[in-house]
């Protein structure tokens, strides 16, 4: 299946652009995600320190994706 | 006796009003009104700021924040607490956030506001990038989401005693 990536603050700066496509296997999870995101060096030591969000929910690296999901990157964040 | 809701975004692209918010949370039970104001200042760890910008992930934003409202008031016991943040860019002094506090007295007001404005920097999806006078940028390090927010042990609960 075929998902989403969006990139949120420092994130979309280490990533080049805001958005990314992934192909993914169909029982794939955010974990799955986030370890095809590993590859790219530039990403890979700022990720474990993001939360995740599909649509308008937070999610845990174990909650199934599905084809054409939009699964944001959070890194840390600095309202206020 | 609860004000009317008013149909506003906690994310905003344009200047803050502080008005619409005072309307809307105006009771005749309610002897306190506290309001937090961040303006945006011209220095962060000694280095001189021109600018900032502010990105959100604006309906996570609207549903965490809109947690945090609910919480406040549940948590401290103060029927209103409004929150909002503005994104963009914002020049020295532009108002980013504005929150809004009613209660029948001081004390609660004081704490729920602290705990709503500590609340909102800690969880919201807002990201805050610093522009410097020779024209780099840097975005500001700030609090993993995916920690979760402890308040801290004064913010836990009120004082003993409210006073008027």
């Amino acid at each position: 299946m075929n998902i989403e990536i969006q990139f949120w603050g420092v994130t979309a700066r280490l990533a080049g652009s805001e958005r990314r496509r992934l192909s993914l296997t169909e029982s794939a999870t955010v974990a799955d995600a986030i370890e095809l995101l590993r590859s790219d060096a530039a990403l890979a030591t700022e990720l474990p320190r993001c939360a995740y969000a599909v649509g308008a929910d937070l999610v845990a690296p174990n909650h199934s994706l599905s084809e054409g999901d939009e699964l944001s990157v959070l890194p840390p964040v600095s309202g206020g | 006796m609860r004000a009317e809701p008013i149909d506003y975004s906690r994310i905003q692209p344009e200047p803050l009003a502080l008005e619409p918010l005072l309307l809307a949370t105006e009771r005749p039970d309610c002897g306190a009104l506290a309001i937090f104001a961040g303006a945006v200042r011209n220095h962060h760890e000694g280095a001189a700021v021109s600018h900032l910008i502010y990105t959100a992930h604006a309906a996570l934003c609207d549903k965490i924040i809109a947690a945090v409202e609910q919480e406040t008031r549940e948590q401290f016991q103060v029927p209103e607490c409004r929150i909002v943040h503005r994104v963009g860019q914002l020049g020295i002094g532009d108002i980013a956030i504005y929150a809004v506090v009613r209660a029948p007295h001081r004390a609660e007001a004081f704490a729920a506001l602290r705990y709503a404005v500590d609340s909102t920097k800690h969880r919201a999806p807002i990201w805050k990038e610093e522009f410097y006078p020779d024209g780099s940028s840097s975005f500001v390090t700030g609090c993993c989401i995916a920690d979760g927010f402890e308040p801290p042990e004064h913010l836990k609960q009120l004082p003993l005693k409210a006073n008027t």
